[in-house]
């Protein structure tokens, strides 16, 4: 019998040796979904303590009793398994816990599986963005968990994004979440100290995405409550990869490919450039009509700001016709390479990973490098005492250019020169708008460089006291440098180094945090009763060294540092810190696994409020009911979970000035002389900003096949940090004070359904898909008032009862066709036909600021994402497509973009402009082409002309794979390679009429949002990758 | 024993806890109290330096002060043809009451009278023997921003009863802390001149004829001179103006003298023989909105926002060196004329060049208030009205002496030619009842709003009739 077996088998690896009384099982294991084998799963005999791990290519062999009938399964990631022994070699295909109720989840200082977790926790794990190529981690939760509102906001490499859990709950201070990085929060934020318009540099790009392990977000108050005094908008918590106790594996992972823009929005060619120069001119009787085009040329040209050199012979050479886009944008290249190396015995375990990334923008001179290392490493020095660090060091380097709101960005110029213009003429650089320099010399001669060096880890240990109790302390350390450069010569017209004959500036910033933890954990079970307790304290310091110099004057181009500037004329050097401490408690009990109860407790003490108001209590507290394990569920076998969840807590917010409350007097020169003076009026009762939230939610399971999860949630975030203005006569304008109320109410569901199970390497394919509903309002402020502010001072309101990014301005009905149709006010007032027809709000005849009003909002009415996940034998696709519903886009750019001349400005304008009025009769949503500004506000940005429906959907990430088969893998000797193609905004459905609907001139800004103001426009990208395991 | 354990934790937390305290007392690096700042001698006499910082804001006189008469009262001589809105406004006499320079220059000022406050509270702790000057460059700071405001900010003196028209609020207590908010009502034009009079002249007696850069004897008396033209004290006017030549040109005044050459006084890094008073600016540090805006870009300037029209070079004579202009010159051109032409327009010379110090009072501006009120008393205090004017038109270069004066507009003329740009011309145009761009010198356009900001900040604040 034995022998027949291993007849049976002499073909493969899996030979059965027989050991006298025992018998040897065989067999492989390998995931359920892609079939890639499974290593370090562990193999026990069920009713013994034999067991063993699988190898790399996930193969074991087991000795077993004779009585032996069953095997145990497990491994971190899947849902544990039995499987009756049978003879042969046994094929088992593990199912990933994922989105199943043994899913861990990583919650604040601990771990739980998903059917234990009483708030509302949103995880991504390492799978779900296994291809993609993102630069920053944050980028994971886009459209991935419900009530995480991503935005993108431009395409810069290596920028800064917006991420937003539930909402916006702060106008002054931060609505960035907590990000924490094995335990340690991270230093985020922008630390720039040069201007690039709108966009920033995000320290979260430091982390490599392939090293993340999972990504949980914390969204309500009761889950978020133990990071207390910095959890009001949401925590984000990271988790690295570590060892396995198994044979070294080691994975390289390869992927490279290109990016261009996915749309260019036309601009007006020479002909229709002219053409509507013409006819303003003609409108404005400064023509006739009759004029030739180079009188045309002669006059606008020659009255304007040029010398005869600098117009040229070109301008008068109808062949030229410049496409200025075309010369910035540019098809660039994106790659990755990255190898880790894991392994481990019981003892000690590791994983090192090193990567390199590099993805140039779709824009000349912008590029972003990281190059990055980690090394995590556990040690068990007995079965008491563990130990364990978790590091990591990166470098990144950063072109950059400027973007956005600025005279000198390649972008933003290219969309406002003139197609009349060649790039160069006699190898100088033209200037093709008076009012900006040539956008391919901003892109090609500036020197913009961020680099950092970025060293981030902690140290651990655990100690058991007993087998309940144990204490782990843990020191951490984010230390951020930022070195900036930047050189702009004095080698093409209209740099902003002109006059100082080239200008350098360099800026270093170092930050540094240092944190030491302390926390004691109790577990124990009496009878039906289940505690888990926790207490811990912390301490956090940060400190900040900022310093910058600029030198101008400069011998020539070649030289560009400081040391050579004639005038070194700006130097400044700041230190700055803040601490916190805190302590911490969390008692969660559960009573027959049905009854959950989980309070939290924590109490910090910040360095940034006046002594008397630095501490600060957050509480938070959830319940849920497993009604599932009830008895009279048990027969409903249709339904595989159901759990109610309730929660409530207090969060706060602290992210404002470090002595904001204090007042002060700074340094103040005069006539090369120090002197001294005030800075600031501070404010001793300056407090946290306080968020209570409230969350209800459900878990619903459905033949193990669907899982829903709901959640409703109200947040409402009192005493904002507000500067208040006070009467300026006291010699101070205001001071910092807490005031005003925002809320945020929504609702949140995740359905995730398996629709072909794939037993047996058939059809696999599963469907994610998230959806959240936010209301945002601002409740009260100062005084009841107003507050403008946005593009232009005064195109965004912060008014009670409207949502934060409320814009407003004019209506707009359009163009008079004629004369006739204009009211006997407004014509009285010199308005035209052709002019346009705002609405007249306040019906005084005229049309005044008064008439302004609410004209839309920046806030999806919904957001949310769709996974679809097919698997078939080695295939793999994975679609990923996301959407927002609702949100307006403001393109405030219009006013130059579609202005038509308007105050002589002659920027080059969108092909929009081709529809404007040119006679009466003309019925049409563009007014007449003129450069008279004086009384009809013809391109008035702040209008609903240029408001946009910004709603998208879009195909964010297509990935189609292939796993070899392993008999291949045999034969060359490695254990698993994938090949794959993967695009990345492959379609966007919107109508939005500009380059790209994730947008914000602003960037990260709290509240300023949809503003589309020359924006460096997100790109396609499409990678090829391999991944080979050894 | 598991009580025990738990006990042990929390207590191992609640030390280490305790432990980090330290760390958490920390303090701003970067910054002192207002106690410590106003504790000692030597620093009060910093914040005194800091007070000619905060005047030497672009908002004030790093150049918008003296900009903003001009712009608005341009009446066709200037044109401002830059992309910012806030300064078009200013020149098209449409200032909406948020305008960003509307409330940057109140708020400026008031800092500065803040400090002033500051030190006139904390004079006591001053070493005797500086204690009077001290006191008297804070008594001119106030007083000169306290007249710069109530003539911007509200009606002419001469329009209508001063007594009864809104000045703007006065400020003599220091603000140290957020107890000492106040919201003030405005006071009348009448109270603000009063006490702007009382300040200036109890600065003029307590500080030194020569005190470096710094506020001067001869500079309150100036600045006296100007809120006494301001309110037709002829009188008051020509004896304050007489006093600063007095003191100006005496040794112990540094012997202030007109330059020989016009040009010479401007693009200057350091004070010449003929600055009263001067905003200091160097590649270091300081503020000269008037080269940033006047100037173009070659020279290191934006490109050129403000252009000089014909209406403007129509008022001199021919020959006149203060008209001489060089054409299209490049950034390496030497030339020192009045005007240049560049981009097809006029420009002044006087605010080419980056980094150089910002005119406020010049001497020549005195003789030309001595003669003018002398002219107008018919009185020959100091030196006669035709000797002093002269002066000026000698030093121009390429004009003929008067041989007489028949009209007090013939000194405005010489006014507006010789401080052209300098920050007179909406000042004196009210003085001389002169239409401006089609508007009568008391229209309410021609006096900036109350900022939004204040309104709202201040609900005592009433705002200015036309807005």
């Amino acid at each position: 019998m034995r022998k027949n077996h291993v007849l049976l088998m002499g073909c493969t690896l899996f030979a059965v040796s027989v050991v006298a009384q025992n018998r040897q099982v065989t067999g492989r294991i390998t995931d359920s979904r892609t079939g890639a084998p499974v290593s370090g799963a562990t193999i026990r005999v069920q009713g013994s303590n034999t067991a063993v791990v699988t190898a790399n290519d996930g193969s074991f062999s087991i000795s077993a009793g004779a009585n032996a009938r069953t095997l145990v399964i497990s491994s971190v990631g899947y849902t544990d398994q039995q499987v009756s022994i049978t003879s042969g070699s046994m094929n088992v295909q593990l199912v990933s816990s994922e989105r199943s109720l043994d899913e861990v989840v990583v919650v604040g200082y601990g771990v739980k599986n998903r059917r234990e977790v009483t708030g509302s926790v949103g995880k991504v794990s390492a799978a779900d963005i296994a291809d993609r190529p993102l630069a920053s981690i944050d980028q994971a939760l886009q459209g991935t968990v419900a009530g995480v509102q991503v935005t993108q906001n431009s395409g810069t490499p290596g920028g800064g994004i917006s991420v937003r859990v539930r909402g916006s709950s702060s106008i002054s201070a931060s609505n960035q979440p907590l990000y924490v990085v094995d335990g340690v929060p991270m230093i985020t934020g922008d630390f720039s100290q040069l201007g690039y318009g709108g966009q920033s540099v995000n320290s979260i790009t430091d982390l490599n995405p392939s090293d993340i392990e999972s990504l949980e977000v914390l969204k309500d108050a009761s889950a978020a409550a133990i990071y207390g005094s910095r959890a009001a908008n949401g925590v984000v918590l990271i988790t690295t990869k570590r060892g396995k106790a198994q044979k070294t594996r080691i994975n390289v992972n390869v992927y490279q490919g290109f990016q261009n823009a996915w749309r260019k929005p036309d601009y007006l060619d020479r002909e229709e450039f002219l053409t509507i120069m013409k006819e303003a001119l003609v409108n404005d009787g400064y023509f006739t009509g009759s004029e030739t085009r180079n009188d045309l040329i002669d006059w606008w040209y020659s009255s304007s700001t040029l010398t005869a050199a600098q117009r040229g012979p070109f301008l008068f050479d109808n062949s030229i016709n410049t496409d200025w886009v075309d010369e910035v944008f540019r098809t660039a290249a994106i790659k990755n390479y990255e190898m880790n190396v894991s392994g481990g015995d019981a003892k000690t375990k590791y994983y090192l990973g090193g990567g390199y990334f590099d993805q140039e923008g779709i824009v000349i001179g912008s590029r972003f490098r990281r190059w990055s290392g980690r090394l995590n490493l556990d040690h068990a020095v007995s079965e008491k005492l563990n130990f364990g660090t978790s590091i990591s060091l990166s470098r990144s380097m950063n072109n950059r250019i400027v973007s956005d709101n600025t005279l000198y960005g390649p972008f933003a110029n290219s969309l406002a020169a003139q197609p009349l213009w060649p790039v160069r003429f006699n190898g100088a650089y033209t200037r093709p708008n008076f009012f900006y320099s040539n956008p391919v010399a901003e892109g090609t001669e500036n020197d913009d460089l961020a680099e950092n060096l970025r060293g981030f880890g902690n140290v651990f240990a655990t100690y058991k006291i007993t087998s309940g109790l144990s204490v782990t302390g843990r020191a951490g350390f984010d230390v951020y440098n930022l070195n900036e450069r930047r050189y702009t010569p004095n080698t093409y017209p209209g740099n902003s180094a002109a006059g100082t004959n080239g200008s350098a500036t360099s800026g270093k910033s170092i930050n540094t945090r240092v944190f030491y933890e302390l926390t004691g954990n109790y577990k124990f079970t009496a009878g039906d009763h289940k505690f888990d307790i926790l207490a811990g304290t912390n301490t956090e310091t940060n400190k900040s060294d900022v310093t910058s110099v600029t030198g101008i004057g400069f011998p020539g181009e070649k030289f560009r540092f400081v040391t050579d500037a004639a005038t070194v004329n700006t130097g400044s050097n700041v230190e700055n810190s803040n601490a916190i401490t805190s302590a911490l408690a969390r008692v969660y009990y559960s009573f027959k696994n049905k009854y959950l109860l989980d309070v939290n407790f924590r109490a910090d003490y910040s360095s940034r409020f006046a002594p008397g108001e630095r501490w600060g209590y957050f509480p938070g507290a959830s319940f849920a009911w497993r009604i599932k394990e009830e008895n009279f569920m048990k027969n409903a076998g249709a339904i595989s979970d159901l759990k109610l969840r309730a929660g409530f807590g207090l969060l706060g917010n602290q992210a404002f000035g470090n002595f904001s409350y204090l007042t002060a007097y700074g340094g103040s020169n005069y006539n090369d002389q120090a002197g001294i003076a005030p800075v600031q009026l501070g404010n001793k009762d300056l407090t946290w900003e306080k968020t209570e939230q409230s969350n209800i939610g459900l878990d619903l399971g459905l033949f193990d096949r669907i899982t829903l999860t709901a959640d409703v949630y109200y947040k409402k975030t009192r005493d904002l940090l507000f500067i208040r203005p006070i009467p300026a006569q006291n010699g101070f304008g205001s001071y910092a004070s807490n005031i005003g109320n925002v809320e945020n109410r929504g609702l949140e569901l995740a359905l995730n359904t398996v629709n072909f199970k794939g037993t047996g390497g058939g059809l696999k394919w599963t469907t994610d898909f998230n959806i959240s509903f936010n209301k945002n309002k601002v409740v009260s402020l100062f005084e009841g008032r107003d507050i403008f502010y946005g593009f232009g001072g005064n195109s965004i309101v912060l008014r009670e009862g409207q949502p934060i990014g409320t814009f407003y301005g004019l209506l707009f009905d359009g163009v008079f066709s004629e004369l006739k149709d204009v009211p006997a006010g407004r014509q009285a007032a010199g308005i035209m036909a052709g002019d346009a027809n705002y609405r007249d709000l306040n019906g005084d005849g005229v049309i005044t600021d008064d008439d302004r009003t609410i004209i839309g909002n920046a806030q999806p009415k919904f957001t949310g994402g769709i996974t679809n996940t097919l698997s078939w034998r080695g295939l793999d696709l994975n679609v990923f497509a996301m959407f927002s519903y609702g949100n307006k886009i403001w393109n405030a750019a219009g006013t130059y973009q579609e202005g038509l001349f308007g105050g002589f400005n002659d920027d080059n304008q969108r092909t929009t402009v081709l529809a404007r009025w040119q006679k009466p009769g003309d019925i049409t949503m563009v007014p007449r082409a003129t450069t008279d500004v004086s009384v009809n506000r013809n391109n008035e940005a702040n209008t609903t002309r240029f408001i946009e429906d910004g709603s998208f959907l879009r195909i964010k990430n297509v990935v189609l794979g292939y796993t070899l088969p392993k008999s291949t893998l045999q034969k060359i000797g490695v254990s698993n390679v994938r090949i794959y193609a993967q695009a990345q905004n492959l379609f966007t459905f919107t109508k939005y009429k500009g380059f790209d609907p994730e947008v914000n001139f602003a960037g990260a800004s709290n509240t300023t949002l949809g503003t589309d103001f020359y924006t460096f426009p997100q790109m396609r990208q499409i990678t090829f990758g391999l991944n080979v395991g050894f | 024993m598991k009580i025990r354990n738990i006990l042990f934790a929390l207590s191992t937390t609640l030390v280490l806890s305790t432990g980090c305290k330290k760390e958490l007392e920390l303090k701003d690096p970067q910054a002192l109290s207002p106690q410590d700042a106003f504790s000692t001698d030597g620093n009060i006499k910093k914040v005194l330096q800091g007070g000619y910082d905060a005047l030497s804001s672009g908002n004030l006189w790093g150049g918008n002060l003296q900009m903003y008469p001009d712009l608005m009262g341009s009446n066709g001589e200037l044109n401002w043809v830059g992309t910012f809105n806030n300064y078009r406004e200013v020149w098209g006499k449409s200032l909406l009451t948020t305008n960003t320079l509307v409330s940057g220059t109140w708020s400026s000022a008031y800092n500065v009278i803040n400090i002033a406050n500051g030190i006139i509270a904390n004079i006591a702790k001053v070493a005797t023997a500086d204690q009077g000057r001290v006191k008297g460059e804070a008594l001119f700071l106030r007083g000169a921003m306290h007249f710069e405001l109530v003539r911007l900010y509200a009606k002419d003196y001469t329009d209508g009863t001063a007594s009864a028209n809104l000045g703007v609020p006065l400020m003599t207590n220091f603000t140290a802390s957020t107890a000492d908010i106040t919201k003030p009502a405005r006071n009348t034009v009448e109270q603000v001149y009063t006490q702007v009079i009382a300040d200036l002249t109890e600065a003029e007696t307590l500080l030194p004829a020569s005190n470096t850069v710094f506020a001067t004897k001869a500079a309150a008396a100036a600045i006296l001179s100007r809120v006494y033209l301001q309110k037709a004290d002829y009188a008051g006017a020509r004896d304050a103006a007489n006093r600063t030549i007095i003191s100006a040109t005496s040794s112990a005044g540094g012997s202030k003298t007109l330059l020989t050459s016009f040009m010479a006084n401007f693009n200057q890094a350091a004070n010449t023989a003929e600055d009263i008073f001067a905003i200091q600016v160097n590649d270091q540090d300081g503020t000269n909105n008037m080269q940033t805006f006047y100037s173009v870009d070659i020279f290191g300037a934006r490109d050129g926002d403000i252009e000089i029209e014909a209406a403007h070079l129509a008022l001199y004579e021919l020959t006149d060196g203060r008209r001489s202009s060089t054409s299209n010159p490049s950034a390496s051109t030497v030339f020192n004329t009045a005007f240049y032409t560049k981009y097809s327009a006029n420009r002044t010379t006087k605010f080419r060049d980056l980094y150089k110090n910002v005119k406020v009072i010049r001497l020549a501006e005195m003789y030309l208030t001595r003669a003018e009120a002398n002219y107008r008393l018919g009185t020959t205090v100091g030196d006669s009205p035709l000797n002093d004017v002269n002066r000026i038109r000698a030093r121009a270069g390429g004009l003929l002496p008067l041989v007489a004066i028949t009209s007090v507009n013939e000194i405005y003329l010489e006014r507006r030619r010789e401080l052209a740009f300098e920050g007179f011309g909406l000042h004196d145009a009210k003085r001389f009842k002169r239409t401006i761009d089609g508007r009568p010198w008391n229209d309410n356009k021609l006096v900036f709003p109350i900022p939004f900001r204040e309104i709202n900040a201040n609900s005592s604040l009433v705002q200015n009739a036309g807005y």
